[in-house]
């Protein structure tokens, strides 16, 4: 019996298309998350967060450059980043946390020191990160691309991750009680300098995490934050400041109806301009975003 | 005139004796305030020359060191700044060395504006080389057109017309009076690419995928007629937002119309991302990829992906001839492999040349307007690409048009085709649109 080949074309092209929807909302996902710390907990408007990204992309590629096995890259992203979110924290936030305004304009000159800082040592021209897995899986019938499996996979355990340190973990816990009250946590004897620095340090090594593992699908320069750092506040801020269950609905929302108006329609610039109206009306009628953090604790 | 009402002279004699106060006694003050003031004057009643009396020319470079489009405006910048320190190092201009002024325009059309002002009114500069994107062209042009100062812009464009050349072709009407081109415009690069694609890369269905602004627009709407023309057919378009990186679901789209070659007009971070996206997905393996504003920078960052794609340029850093390896050497000694040359830096670098031996070959030429004058000639010279001809009638420059393969190994496009020197008028630029 012969099947008609365009019976089978039709699913193909939306599994297809579903992973591809996936792997963008997952790309979404990491970068946002490493903000959704900063931002959403900390309460820092972090204009650097994009920066941040583009140094863990670059740690990947002098990983690369270097010869060493490029695993390595999403090890050593996440600690060279975390380490200058230390540097970031205790040289300029840590004066600013009762001036959250004033925290937008600070950081921005951070990007701006660190984009001319990557200039100056690497050199203006972009540059080619290689995927850390090639080939091919082939699911449900559709032949895809392992590495963009892999991202979907890694948006999973990151989301995780960030859920588990600040619900189990006894410093992620610290950090959430000195975030709700400053003073009772001093009282109860938590480091509360530190406590900061640290998860300042958490979320810009997620920044940078993210970078690294985006990195082969993009033009690495220093230049490549920006769009991502628009990108992350809308999904944190759609989705509910403060809340890390609000980030990812915020991505699956954002890259979900992103990537179905780019399939339904053949203008993308068109498409992506109906998706940010939809976030506006969300925010009207939603201003605390889909899922909001939980208000006077539990 | 315009010009010299916006000069400022009172501010700037009362600078100079500020900054003299300082120096001399109070009798020799009296005397060199005295002697500054009479060279203002001179200054503001001359008819605008620049660099006044013995001082030599003043260039200005106004490229992007800073801000989005920083990674080719450097090339740009050290392209016009290479070629003047060559002149100077040869004799100068008329024996008198040239002054060069170099700003950044940080990618930001207000502050390009506020910087082709400064150059014109604090630095009298003669002639201004400046501007990447369109947007920072159309922003700086009314501020060179109002003080008479010549703007050369050596960049790949869309084109631009006295007068408005019906519906369909998109295409700015400018006042070229005070600009000068010697990037490629789409009939440069288009007029015999596409029937070489149809030919030899046995190709009919062409998707058109560009970035959302007036360039890739324009070029596509003049692209249009030539695959028809050549029986080929469009079965897709779609336009992207420019810094758009996350590719998936316009390259399913790609895939599912299965066209012979997609012909991209995206730019810079959107193209590199579309061909590492599109090499992971299979989709270059597929089909044919073409285009013609892909510089050797932008193949180097999409890596292995970019193997095979193919690009219409006048220029490519890899030609063999006594001009280019002299320009492609002497940038390397000066500023390493920090930034790669490629065909807008190419431009800029002897369109300094060409505005010297403009001045060189005319006689008596001391302000903006004789510079001007001096360029509408149809002056000739061998430039890294090959031969190139101002054409006085559009202010536009006749190039050299070729295609070139990239090579991932080499890095490098293989030239396939030479098409030899085409004339810029014709579809987006208008024969004699200035006389």
């Amino acid at each position: 019996m012969m099947i008609d080949p365009s019976v089978i074309a039709v699913p193909l092209q939306i599994s297809q298309r579903v992973l591809i929807a996936l792997t963008s909302i997952s790309g979404l996902i990491l970068v946002a998350v490493g903000l959704s710390v900063i931002f959403g907990l900390m309460g820092v408007i972090n204009l650097s967060h994009g920066a941040l990204m583009m140094l863990g992309a670059y740690m990947a590629f002098s990983v690369q450059s270097a010869g060493l096995p490029p695993w390595l890259g999403l090890i050593a992203a996440p600690i060279a980043v975390g380490i200058i979110g230390i540097l970031i924290e205790s040289g300029i936030i840590k004066r600013l946390y009762d001036r959250p305004l004033d925290t937008l304009l600070a950081t921005w000159g951070v990007a701006i020191i660190l984009r001319e800082g990557v200039n100056l040592i690497y050199g203006t021209d972009s540059k080619s990160v290689d995927s850390l897995i090639g080939g091919d899986i082939t699911l449900i019938g559709v032949t895809y691309p392992a590495y963009w499996l892999f991202i979907i996979l890694a948006a999973v355990v990151v989301l995780l991750l960030v859920v588990g340190v600040f619900k189990y973990t006894d410093i992620g816990i610290m950090a959430i009680a000195v975030i709700e009250d400053r003073q009772m946590a001093a009282a109860s004897g938590i480091n509360t300098v530190w406590s900061d620095r640290l998860t300042f340090a958490f979320g810009s090594a997620l920044a940078g995490l993210s970078g690294a593992i985006m990195a082969p699908l993009l033009s690495v320069n220093s230049d490549m934050g920006l769009n991502w750092l628009v990108n992350s506040f809308l999904v944190v801020i759609v989705g509910g400041v403060g809340s890390f269950i609000g980030t990812a609905a915020g991505g699956v929302l954002i890259g979900g109806l992103d990537n179905t108006f780019r399939a339904l329609t053949d203008f993308t610039s068109l498409a992506q301009a109906v998706v940010l109206l939809v976030a506006f009306i969300i925010i009207r009628y939603r201003p605390d975003g889909l899922i909001p953090a939980k208000q006077g604790g539990e | 005139m315009a010009r010299d009402i916006k000069r400022q002279c009172p501010s700037d004699s009362e600078e100079s004796i500020k900054s003299l106060r300082d120096k001399f006694t109070r009798r020799n003050f009296v005397q060199a305030a005295g002697a500054s003031a009479a060279v203002s004057m001179a200054g503001c009643l001359g008819n605008g020359g620049g660099s006044g009396s013995s001082s030599g020319f003043t260039f200005g470079a106004l490229f992007a060191t800073s801000g989005s489009v920083e990674v080719i405006g450097r090339p740009m910048m050290n392209s016009v700044e290479l070629a003047v320190d060559q002149i100077n190092a040869d004799g100068g201009v008329n024996g008198e060395e040239i002054n060069l002024v170099k700003r950044d325009n940080g990618s930001d059309p207000a502050t390009g504006i506020e910087e082709s002002r400064s150059l014109i009114n604090d630095e009298n500069a003669d002639i201004v080389f400046g501007a990447y994107s369109s947007a920072m062209r159309d922003a700086i042009t009314d501020t060179f057109v109002t003080n008479e100062v010549p703007l050369w812009y050596p960049t790949l464009y869309e084109g631009s017309v006295c007068e408005a050349i019906g519906e369909d072709i998109v295409v700015p009407r400018e006042n070229l009076e005070w600009l000068f081109f010697n990037g490629a415009v789409p009939k440069q690069q288009i007029s015999p690419y596409i029937p070489w694609l149809v030919d030899n890369l046995d190709v009919e269905t062409f998707y058109l995928i560009g970035n959302d602004y007036i360039w890739p627009r324009t070029t596509n709407t003049i692209l249009k007629d030539f695959i028809s023309e050549n029986g080929g057919e469009v079965v897709g378009e779609n336009y992207v937002p420019l810094g758009f990186t996350d590719w998936g679901s316009e390259l399913q789209d790609i895939r599912n119309t299965n066209p012979d070659i997609v012909y991209f007009t995206t730019v810079g971070d959107t193209q590199v991302s579309m061909i590492q996206q599109a090499a992971e997905l299979g989709l270059t393996g597929e089909m044919e990829w073409a285009g013609n504003i892909m510089s050797e920078q932008e193949a180097r960052a999409a890596g292995d992906g970019a193997d095979g794609i193919y690009n219409s340029a006048p220029y490519f850093i890899n030609l063999d001839s006594e001009e280019n390896n002299q320009y492609i050497g002497s940038y390397r000694d000066e500023y390493g492999d920090d930034t790669t040359p490629n065909f807008v830096s190419e431009a800029a670098y002897w369109g300094v040349q060409m505005v010297v031996q403009a001045i060189e070959e005319a006689d008596d030429v001391s302000t903006p307007t004789d510079i001007r004058d001096a360029l509408e000639s149809d002056i000739t010279l061998q430039a890294p690409q090959g031969e190139v001809q101002m054409d006085p009638g559009t202010h536009h420059c006749a190039l050299q048009s070729r295609v070139g393969e990239y090579n991932a190994d080499s890095e490098q496009f293989e030239i396939q085709k030479e098409f030899g020197q085409i004339e810029p008028s014709g579809i987006s630029v208008q024969a004699n649109c200035l006389e």
